[in-house]
C-alpha cells in the first residue's frame, strides 16, 4: 500500500475546471500544500506530535532539568553562596558515588533486578504454560478456568501481599497471629517476609500478563501449522518446540518485558512485604524520597529507571526484530484442531484446579473472610461481625469509624472513582484508536514512527513519579504575552478533577494505542481507499468504516484501560486531594492506619465493580482483554 | 461545500491542539490575592512571592495581631462568609466541626484530614499557584521548616492573642502551639508487668534483637528530628552508655559521636520497621503474644487500649537519658486567606475560648495529649509533662542538620 501521503489525488483538484495554462510550477507547490493541509492523516499526526510533545516530552524534559537544580531544602545544607534553583552535580553525585549512593541505589536496584528476573522468569513461564493448556489442549472447564485465571489482574496486587501476610505472618512481626500461626504452623522468617514473598505474589498477579498476551498469539496461530507437522510425523514435543514456540516467542518477550517493566516499577507488593524487614527496591526508595519532598533525588531514581527500561527494551527489540512484528501472523485457520492430551489430562486439570484455589481464590476469600472478623487475628466463630459493612459509628471500634456502607465518604468515593475510570477509559481508548490509526498507515513514515516513540515514552517512567512530574508541571500557570494578548501555555490543573483525568489518559496512552494500532492493523486499507475513491471524506470514513469495524477492538482497549485505572494507585496518589479520593486510595489509607477489615471491604467492592464490567462487557460487547492488550 | 468541510477539519483539528492552552486578553491587574505572575515576558508563577506585595500588610490589615472578642469575631466572620477551611492532620477535628457549627449557628467548618508529609505539599503546591483553600493550617513542627521557611517568609502567620495564650510558656510562643505528642517506648502489659525498657542502649544489645519496632526514619520526619536532637545532645548518649554498661563508649571511625554509634548499633540489631504508629501498636499491643515487642509510637495511641483492647503502656519516668523530644501541634493563618475572621475566631474556639472552659479542646482531651494551656485541665490519668524526660527542640539546629542524619541512617539501614 502507498502511505496517504505520498497519495496525490489528481482527480479530485479542481481541474476540471475550463483552464488553458499550462499546469504551473506554482499550482503545482499549491496543490501539494494543499493536499498535505488537508489530508487527514497528516493533520491527525501533527495534532498528535503537538499534543504528545506538550503532555510527554516537555514534562520528561522539565523532569530531567529539575535533577540538575537545587532545591530549597538542600540550599540550607550546602550552605555557602548556593541558591534555589542554581545548576547542580549534587543529586547525580549523591546518588551515584556518596556514602548513601550503596544504600539509596545500588543495593536496591540490585533487589529489583533480582525480583524483576524472577518474577519475569516464572511468571511469563506460568502464564504461558497455561495460556497453551487453555487455547490449544483439550482440557475441561475451559470456560471457567479461563475467566478465574484472568481475575487476579482484577484485583490491586497490594491486597493480595495483604492476604499473604495475613496467611503467613508469623511471631517475628508480633501483633495478631497469622492464619498458619493461629493453626499452630510455625512459618520461616523468609518465607513470611522480604524477596520470596515478593516474588511469589508478583509471580501470582502478573502471570495474567503473560497469559493474556500468549493466549491472544496461540489464538492466532493457524493450526494447519501444527497439523502439518504432525503429518510429517513430528512428535507432539517437537512440534511444539519447533513450530508453536517459535510463533509465539515474540508474545512471550513481550510479556516478558511487561512484567520486567512492571515488577520493577511496582511499589505497592515490595512496600507491603519487604519493608518491614529492612529489603528495599528501587521504587520503594523512590517513594520514599518523593514523600519525603526529596523531589529532585526521586526524579534522578525516576531518570535512572526510565534509562534501565529504555535498554531493556532495546534489547527486547534487537531480539525479536521489531516490535509487534508477530501480530501480522495470516489470519486464522477456520478451524483449530485441539491437543489431546490423553493421560495428562486429569492429572494437568486437577494441578490447575489447585493453583486457581490457592492463587486465585484463596486471597480473595481471606479477604473476605476479614471483614467479618471484630478483632484480626481471632479466627474464631465468636469473633464473627458485619459492623464493617453495615455497622454504624461505634465509639469502641476504630474511633467511631462506621462500616462502609453507611459512611457517606464512601459513596462520595466510589462516585469519584466511577466518574474518573469512565471518563479517563473513554477519552484513552478513543485517543488510543486514533493514535493506532496513525501508527498503522504511517509505520512506514517518519511522523509515524515519531509518533509510536512519543507514546511509548509514558510506559518507561514509574507512576509514582509520572504522578509527580504532572503535580509540578500543573502546579501553576504558565504564562507568555503575545501582541498584548495573554495565552496561558500551561494552566494550574493542580487540585482539579480535570489534572487527575490527564495524567491518567497519558500514562495509560501506550496501552491504549497498542490496542488501538493492533485493531486498526486488521482493517485493511484497501477498505478506506476504495470509500475514499467514492468521495467519502475522512469523518465519513471514520465513522462508517474505521468504527464499526473496530468496536469490538474498542471496547476490548476500554476494558483493558478501565481495570487498570480501577486499581490505580502510585499515579494518582500524589495528585489527590481529599475532595477526589478514589476507592484505591481509600483502601490503602485504610490499611496503612490499620483498619484491615474496612481497607478489605472497599478492596472486594472495588474486584465486585471491575468483575460485573468485565463480565458485562465480554457477554454483550464480546470484549476481550487480551485482545486488547495482545496487539 | 466539499471545500468548507475541509477548511472546518483544519479548524477543528487546531482548535484541539490549542483546547488545552487558553488564551485570554490582559485585563488590569486584579487585587493582590490571585496569582502573583503578572510580568511581561514568559514567566511562571511559581516560586518567588513578588515583591509589591509585603505579607505582614496583610496580617496587620486584617488585625491578626488584635484581640478582638469572639462575639466580634462571629459578626465578622458571617459577614464574610460563615466560611472557614482547615487543613489538619487530626481525624478529631470532625469533632470539633460538629461542636462548632452548633455553637456558632451559621458557622460552616470545612477540615481536610490529610498526613503530614501530604499537607505541606498540598499547602505548598496551591500557594506557589495562587490558590488559596485553607485558612488555618493545623500540623506539627518537626524539623523547623514551618518556622524558618513559612511563617519566616510571610506565607503563614501566628495569631496570638492574649486573652487566649497570655499564660503559655513563652518558650512554645515562636508559633501558635495547640498541643503537645510525645513519641514513647510502648510495652506488652500482658506479658510485662513494669517496662522492660529503661534506656535507648539495651536495644542495641542481643536480648533485644528483632524484638522492637521502629519506623523507617528517612519515612518519618518525627523520628530523624528526635535523631538529629540526639546528635546534638550525644554527650548524654555517651554518659548513659556509661551508666548501662559501666565502661565508656569506644567509637568506631565511622561513629562521630555516641548518638552516631547508637543508630548503627541500633539499625544493625534488626529492628522490625512498621508503617505507622498504629501498626507499631498492634504489634506491641495485640493480646495472646508470648513475646511481644517493645514499639517506638505516638503518644496519644494509648487510647487503644480502651479502643481496641490493646494490652499496651508506657513509662517514660524512668526513661534514660530521654524519651527523645515533643511533637507541638500548631496552628497558622494563611497568608491572604478568604476568611481571616472565620479563622481568628475558630483558631480561639479550638483552644477553649477566652477562659479556656469551652468545649472546642474537648476532643483533643485524651491520654497522650496535653494542652498548652495552663488553664485547660490536663485529662484525666495524663502524666506531668514536665516531669517527662525529653531534649528541648532546637529547631534552628535540627533544620541545619537534618539531612546529614537522614544520610548517615541511609547508610547503616
Amino acid at each position: 500500500m502507498i502511505s496517504e501521503m505520498q497519495v496525490q489525488v489528481p482527480a479530485r483538484h479542481p481541474s476540471g475546471l475550463p483552464q488553458s495554462r499550462p499546469y504551473s510550477r506554482w499550482r503545482k507547490y499549491k496543490n501539494m500544500v494543499h493536499n498535505a493541509v488537508t489530508n487527514p492523516y497528516n493533520l491527525l499526526a501533527l495534532a498528535a506530535i503537538v499534543l504528545l510533545t506538550y503532555f510527554i516530552a516537555v514534562p520528561l524534559m522539565e523532569m530531567i532539568r529539575t535533577t540538575f537544580s537545587l532545591a530549597k531544602a538542600d540550599v540550607r545544607r550546602l550552605g555557602g553562596d548556593a541558591r534555589v534553583g542554581q545548576f547542580t552535580l549534587y543529586y547525580w553525585k549523591q546518588i551515584l558515588t556518596s556514602s548513601i549512593a550503596k544504600k539509596m541505589l545500588y543495593q536496591p536496584l540490585f533487589n529489583s533486578f533480582l525480583i524483576a528476573i524472577s518474577t519475569s522468569t516464572i511468571g511469563v513461564s506460568l502464564g504461558a504454560i497455561i495460556a497453551w493448556l487453555l487455547v490449544r489442549t483439550d482440557l475441561p472447564f475451559k470456560r471457567f478456568f479461563s475467566l478465574a485465571v484472568i481475575m487476579p489482574y482484577m484485583l490491586p496486587s497490594w491486597c493480595k501481599s495483604m492476604a499473604w501476610i495475613t496467611i503467613f505472618k508469623n511471631e517475628r512481626i508480633g501483633g495478631t497471629q497469622g492464619f498458619l500461626n493461629y493453626l499452630g504452623i510455625q512459618t520461616p522468617d523468609w518465607l513470611a517476609y522480604g524477596p520470596v514473598a515478593i516474588v511469589a505474589v508478583l509471580c501470582i498477579h502478573y502471570y495474567a500478563y503473560a497469559y493474556l498476551l500468549v493466549s491472544a498469539a496461540l489464538r492466532s496461530v493457524n493450526s494447519e501449522l501444527e497439523e502439518m507437522g504432525e503429518i510429517l510425523g513430528a512428535s507432539k514435543p517437537h512440534i511444539l518446540k519447533s513450530i508453536t514456540f517459535p510463533l509465539v516467542l515474540p508474545a512471550i518477550l513481550s510479556s516478558v518485558i511487561l512484567t520486567f517493566s512492571k515488577s520493577m516499577g511496582t511499589f505497592g507488593v515490595p512496600s507491603f512485604l519487604g519493608l518491614k524487614v529492612n529489603y528495599y527496591t528501587i521504587s520503594t526508595m523512590l517513594h520514599s524520597t518523593i514523600k519525603n519532598q526529596q523531589t529532585n533525588l526521586g526524579y534522578t531514581i525516576s531518570i535512572i529507571l526510565i534509562v534501565i527500561a529504555s535498554i531493556n527494551i532495546f534489547i527486547n527489540q534487537k531480539l525479536i526484530g521489531t516490535r509487534k512484528s508477530y501480530a501480522t501472523i495470516g489470519g486464522k485457520g477456520g478451524h483449530s484442531t485441539l491437543l489431546q492430551l490423553g493421560k495428562w489430562k486429569v492429572p494437568l486439570t486437577i494441578l490447575l484446579l489447585l493453583f486457581i484455589v490457592f492463587a486465585v481464590f484463596l486471597p480473595l476469600v481471606i479477604l473476605l473472610y476479614q471483614t467479618f472478623m471484630l478483632r484480626v487475628g481471632d479466627y474464631g466463630l465468636s469473633n464473627f461481625t458485619l459492623h464493617y459493612w453495615i455497622g454504624k459509628p461505634d465509639p469502641m471500634i476504630y474511633d467511631g469509624l462506621p462500616g462502609i456502607f453507611n459512611n457517606p465518604k464512601f459513596w462520595h468515593y466510589v462516585r469519584n472513582t466511577l466518574k474518573l475510570v469512565i471518563v479517563t477509559s473513554l477519552i484513552a481508548t478513543i485517543c488510543g484508536q486514533l493514535l493506532g490509526y496513525i501508527n498503522s498507515r504511517g509505520r512506514h513514515l517518519r511522523s509515524g514512527r515519531l509518533v509510536e516513540q512519543l507514546v511509548f515514552i509514558p510506559y518507561l517512567i514509574p507512576s509514582i513519579a509520572f504522578g509527580a512530574m504532572y503535580l509540578s508541571m500543573f502546579a501553576s500557570s504558565t504564562t507568555v504575552d503575545i501582541l498584548g494578548y495573554r495565552i496561558t501555555l500551561i494552566p494550574a490543573l493542580y487540585g482539579t478533577f480535570t489534572v487527575l483525568v490527564l495524567v491518567s489518559i497519558v500514562k495509560h496512552l501506550p496501552f491504549a494505542s497498542r490496542a488501538g494500532t493492533s485493531n486498526m492493523m486488521q482493517i485493511s486499507v484497501e477498505l478506506e481507499e476504495a470509500a475514499q475513491i467514492a468521495g467519502a471524506g475522512f469523518p465519513t470514513r471514520f465513522a462508517k468504516i474505521i468504527f464499526p469495524l473496530s468496536k469490538n477492538g474498542f471496547m476490548s482497549g476500554f476494558m483493558l484501560i478501565f481495570i487498570s485505572i480501577m486499581k490505580e494507585l502510585d499515579l494518582i496518589v500524589i495528585l489527590m486531594t481529599p475532595d477526589q479520593t478514589t476507592l484505591p486510595y481509600m483502601a490503602y489509607t485504610y490499611s496503612a492506619e490499620g483498619v484491615t477489615q474496612l481497607s478489605n471491604c472497599v478492596a472486594i467492592v472495588m474486584f465486585l465493580i471491575v468483575f460485573l464490567v468485565y463480565w458485562v462487557a465480554n457477554k454483550f460487547f464480546n470484549a476481550n482483554i487480551a485482545g486488547g492488550l495482545g496487539g | 461545500m466539499k471545500k468548507l468541510k475541509r477548511i472546518a477539519a483544519v479548524v477543528l483539528s487546531l482548535s484541539l491542539v490549542l483546547s488545552l492552552a487558553g488564551c485570554q486578553k490582559i485585563e488590569p491587574q486584579p487585587s493582590a490575592g490571585s496569582a502573583p505572575a503578572q510580568s511581561t515576558s514568559v514567566s511562571s508563577s511559581s516560586s518567588e512571592a513578588s515583591p509589591e506585595q509585603v505579607p505582614a500588610d496583610w496580617a496587620t490589615q486584617v488585625g491578626l495581631h488584635l484581640d478582638e472578642p469572639m462575639e466580634e469575631l462571629y459578626k465578622k466572620a458571617l459577614e464574610e462568609g460563615g466560611e472557614v477551611v482547615i487543613y489538619t492532620i487530626s481525624s478529631r477535628m470532625e469533632k470539633v466541626k460538629a461542636m462548632f457549627e452548633e455553637d456558632y449557628p451559621g458557622m460552616t467548618l470545612t477540615p481536610y484530614d490529610i498526613s503530614s508529609g501530604e499537607l505541606m505539599e498540598k499547602f505548598t503546591r496551591e500557594y506557589e499557584a495562587g490558590i488559596r483553600t485553607a485558612d488555618i493550617i493545623h500540623s506539627k513542627e518537626q524539623v523547623g521548616e514551618y518556622l524558618l521557611d513559612y511563617i519566616g517568609e510571610g506565607i503563614l502567620h501566628n495569631y496570638q492573642p492574649a486573652s487566649i495564650f497570655a499564660n503559655v510558656n513563652p518558650e512554645y510562643m515562636a508559633m501558635t502551639p495547640l498541643l503537645f505528642e510525645l513519641n514513647l517506648w510502648f510495652y506488652n502489659t500482658e506479658v510485662y508487668d513494669e517496662c522492660p525498657l529503661t534506656s535507648w542502649w539495651q536495644l542495641t544489645t542481643p536480648e533485644w534483637k528483632g524484638r522492637f519496632v521502629f519506623q523507617d526514619a528517612a519515612d518519618n520526619m518525627a523520628y530523624l528530628a528526635m535523631f538529629t536532637t540526639m546528635v546534638q545532645h550525644a554527650d548524654d548518649m555517651a554518659e548513659d552508655y556509661k551508666n548501662y554498661f559501666g565502661t565508656d563508649i569506644v567509637l568506631k571511625p565511622d561513629e562521630p559521636t555516641a548518638a552516631h554509634a547508637f543508630i548503627k548499633r541500633f539499625l544493625a540489631n534488626d529492628p522490625i520497621m512498621a508503617k505507622g504508629s498504629d501498626e507499631v501498636i498492634e504489634m506491641v499491643g495485640a493480646p495472646g503474644q508470648t513475646n511481644p515487642p517493645v514499639g517506638y509510637a505516638s503518644s496519644v495511641k494509648l487510647r487503644q487500649r480502651d479502643e481496641k483492647g490493646y494490652k499496651i503502656d508506657y513509662a517514660p519516668l524512668t526513661m534514660t537519658p530521654s524519651n527523645g523530644i515533643y511533637a507541638m501541634n500548631f496552628l497558622a493563618v494563611v497568608n491572604e486567606c478568604n476568611h481571616p475572621n472565620g479563622a481568628k475566631l475558630f483558631i480561639k474556639y479550638l483552644l477553649g475560648g477566652e477562659d479556656g472552659k469551652g468545649r472546642g479542646f474537648s476532643p483533643f482531651a485524651t491520654l497522650g495529649t496535653w494542652p498548652v494551656r495552663p488553664e485547660t485541665p490536663n485529662p484525666e490519668g495524663n502524666l506531668e509533662l514536665a516531669d517527662i524526660p525529653l531534649w528541648p527542640t532546637d529547631f534552628d539546629y535540627v533544620y541545619h542538620n537534618i539531612q546529614d542524619v537522614r544520610d548517615y541512617w541511609i547508610a547503616h539501614r
